[in-house]
């Protein structure tokens, strides 16, 4: 009895180091130099080679829309309003390009202020739809005669102000709402006030984007350092004090991960098909955009050396064939304009976000902290 | 220091005695208490004790000094724990909702000593609470016949069940008693489940959230509140030295209508109606409808939650009523105050621990821990253990 019980001893023994060991480490990926791994090197690639650049485009994107918006304040013709629609559009697309990573400088601030992205797309936080407010406002500031300032812009609320501003400053009349273009022009042209408001809110965007762009590559949070070499770094908690949001301590794949899954969780929950670039009539080419961008963040592009894609074939291929697939089928039912099946698939992809992604790359995201516990 | 965290030795005489104690059948664990050499070394009575694991589950604990760490293997998921006051070196771990099991770990031995199960057709909620002398647990469970919430009455010692009576709601979570020794106050979470279906809510459309007190003696009624919101579960709780009641909630956002943000912080006092803890929008957005522990800190009349989906501990005075501080933390669910009364401390799934003064809101960062085979689940519990 006694040989029975230790030979049972030793394998839990053997068992209990093995669990241990292998608990030790938060993943399994070969470790290259100082503890810089090779998911480390995939997660770079991704911030160089896909993150920036969306952050890039969007700021290129937002700083034309700004060019135009001057261009037709300055010469009022239908030519130049169609330029400046078609910019819009541009820039909504570089959003949706972008709108998947709302980490470091789109949101990781001080949590008492206001995130940054909130003034870009004031539907991404809680799925309302703010169009009223934005209609409200412009109409209170077209009937008073209060200057039109980058000072009062700046000090908007995130609901009276970015990508759903400028829409609805593009593509409608304040007076009735009308769409059509040449009403559009008659109201630009005959109330200058109109012009200054629409200069004004395309200035306050690009204010906007220039410091996110500003924060991932040169100064995040006045700290003399991009956020994307604290990121890639692994700098972030030993530059912010104890508490702060940076400095939680959670690995750069994970923040990127969970803000990609939390993006196909929005897509999945709210009615962004209704809600979004609704009124321009452009929101299904914009969510082509992130159909993209979500393959590129886990196939890489020409550059890349390393991606993450590479990282999971170690035995996970079937889990790889089925989020190519699920993307895919995502880019489907965009291109059928299909909201149902459109919400149904990036339900599916939230959940490959949370679960086998991170599963394939041995990375722990946390314990299920579920509704109920 | 020297982190002895990987213990690998097996103590036969822990391990021989528990399964004598239990049976080499018994279907509850097969458990690999770890060396516990520890006993005789420790230098600090305080251990921090928690519901750990990802995949392979354990009651698990640790000491402030790094020199303990070490885990009771359990074929459950544990939720929260709670210390017999009368021998407070017995310290129970309840089963996550819908375990059904609770066992009892010696602290001084790091050995199980006792455990026990819901009776048939009933279902375990995560808590419990003991008595103020240690003769009565209290545990929150469901009769998954007719969906009624449940206190179930053990005796503190032999665990035996020996009374029940109603939650007086449905889905009852934590459970704590009032400082008159005699009431019990229970979240009644308010969501209908069953084991057949897993952890899946059953009543979204009728959902209702009450916090109860409840005589612990005949089981009567006391009083019942709602918050307005009856899509808010209110789900954990803690009572302050004066009977303030501080409630953490979790908002069922697919049974809302609508966007509307929720506060998911709560206080009760007596013969008040509950009072929401406001915080910015943009740090309620981000708890993601999801608070998951709440403890007091008396001498600063301070209530601190958790909240992991939002990687936040949020501060709010109990008097005030106003919003502190926060503090960012990975993954933080845990949450208990150190025996000293100094600090909050906060555990995390990636084994992490961290101490925040309870004056100040401020992390002493030289007391961070870490102990990376460690996966701390929902609660926290910091106990001095007898020397």
């Amino acid at each position: 009895m006694f040989t029975t019980k230790f030979t049972q001893l030793k394998i839990l023994g053997l068992l209990a180091i093995t669990l241990m060991l292998s608990a030790c480490y938060s993943d399994t990926s070969s470790s290259i130099s100082g503890g810089y791994t090779e998911l480390d090197r995939a997660i770079e690639q991704v911030v160089d080679q896909t993150i920036i650049p969306s952050v890039d485009s969007f700021q290129n994107a937002s700083e034309q829309l700004y060019s135009l918006a001057t261009r037709f304040c300055t010469t009022k013709n239908s030519e130049n309003l169609s330029l400046l629609q078609d910019q819009w559009k541009a820039a909504n697309e570089a959003w949706y390009r972008l709108l998947p990573f709302l980490i470091g400088p789109l949101e990781e601030t001080d949590f008492l202020v206001t995130p940054a992205f909130w003034y870009i797309d004031s539907h991404r936080p809680r799925g309302n739809n703010n169009s009223a407010t934005v209609r409200t406002d412009i109409d209170t500031m077209l009937a008073d005669n209060k200057n039109i300032t980058a000072a009062v812009f700046s000090s908007k609320s995130f609901e009276e102000v970015g990508l759903l501003a400028l829409e609805i400053t593009i593509f409608e009349t304040a007076a009735n709402e009308d769409q059509d273009n040449a009403t559009i022009l008659a109201e630009f042209i005959t109330t200058d006030r109109k012009c200054e408001i629409l200069t004004a809110h395309s200035a306050e965007l690009l204010r906007r984007v220039d410091l996110v762009q500003a924060g991932w590559k040169n100064n995040y949070r006045d700290t003399g350092k991009s956020y994307r070499d604290l990121l890639v770094n692994k700098k972030l908690e030993s530059t912010f004090t104890a508490g702060d949001p940076d400095s939680t301590g959670t690995p750069a794949f994970s923040r990127i991960v969970v803000s990609v899954q939390g993006y196909y969780d929005y897509l999945g929950k709210r009615n962004v098909t209704s809600n979004s670039a609704n009124i321009a009539q452009s929101i299904w080419p914009a969510l082509s955009q992130s159909a993209i961008i979500t393959r590129e963040l886990l196939t890489g592009t020409n550059n890349t050396t390393l991606s993450l894609y590479q990282l999971m074939n170690n035995g996970y291929q079937p889990d790889v064939a089925a989020i190519k697939a699920n993307i895919d089928t995502f880019e489907s039912t965009i291109n059928d304009n299909n909201t149902t099946d459109m919400k149904a698939a990036a339900k599916v992809l939230d959940g490959n976000f949370k679960r086998e992604i991170p599963d394939a790359l041995n990375i722990a995201l946390g314990i299920n902290f579920s509704d109920g516990d | 220091m020297k982190q002895r965290l990987m213990n690998t030795k097996i103590s036969r005489r822990s391990l021989a005695k528990t399964v004598a104690g239990l049976g080499i059948s018994s279907p509850l664990l097969g458990y690999a208490a770890l060396d516990l050499g520890w006993f005789s070394a420790k230098t600090n009575n305080e251990l921090f004790v928690s519901a750990q694991g990802k995949e392979h589950y354990s009651l698990g604990w640790v000491n402030p000094n790094k020199e303990i760490s070490d885990q009771l293997s359990a074929n459950f998921r544990g939720h929260g724990l709670c210390q017999n006051p009368a021998k407070p070196e017995q310290v129970i771990m309840f089963a996550r909702r819908p375990g059904t099991q609770g066992i009892r770990m010696n602290t001084l031995t790091g050995e199980l000593d006792g455990h026990f199960n819901s009776s048939q057709n009933r279902h375990m909620h995560g808590h419990g609470c003991f008595s103020h002398d240690g003769e009565f647990l209290y545990c929150v469970e469901s009769d998954y016949h007719s969906g009624e919430g449940k206190i179930t009455v053990r005796n503190g010692q032999s665990l035996e069940l020996i009374n029940e009576f109603s939650s007086h709601g449905i889905g009852p979570h934590e459970i704590a008693l009032m400082p008159d020794h005699q009431t019990l106050v229970v979240a009644n979470g308010g969501l209908l489940t069953h084991p057949d279906s897993g952890r899946r809510v059953l009543n979204y459309e009728s959902m209702d959230s009450t916090l109860s007190y409840i005589d612990s003696k005949s089981g009567s009624l006391i009083s019942e509140h709602r918050i307005k919101e009856s899509k808010a579960s209110i789900r954990h709780l803690d009572v302050a030295a004066d009977g303030t009641v501080a409630m953490a909630l979790q908002v069922q956002r697919k049974a809302m209508g609508t966007n509307e943000l929720v506060s998911l912080a709560a206080i009760h006092k007596k013969d008040q109606p509950i009072i929401m803890l406001e915080a910015p929008e943009s740090l309620t957005i981000k708890l993601n409808d999801y608070m998951g522990s709440v403890k007091i800190h008396n001498k600063s009349r301070t209530a601190a939650f958790t909240s992991p989906k939002g990687d936040l501990v949020m501060f709010w005075h109990l008097d005030d009523l106003s919003l502190q501080s926060y503090h960012a933390f990975h993954d933080v669910c845990g949450l208990t105050i150190s025996q000293n009364n100094k600090y909050f401390v906060l555990s995390n799934s990636a084994g992490k621990i961290r101490q925040i003064n309870a004056m100040n809101l401020t992390e002493d960062t030289e007391l961070r821990l870490q102990f990376p085979n460690k996966q701390w689940d929902n609660h926290m519990l910091s106990i001095s253990i007898p020397s």
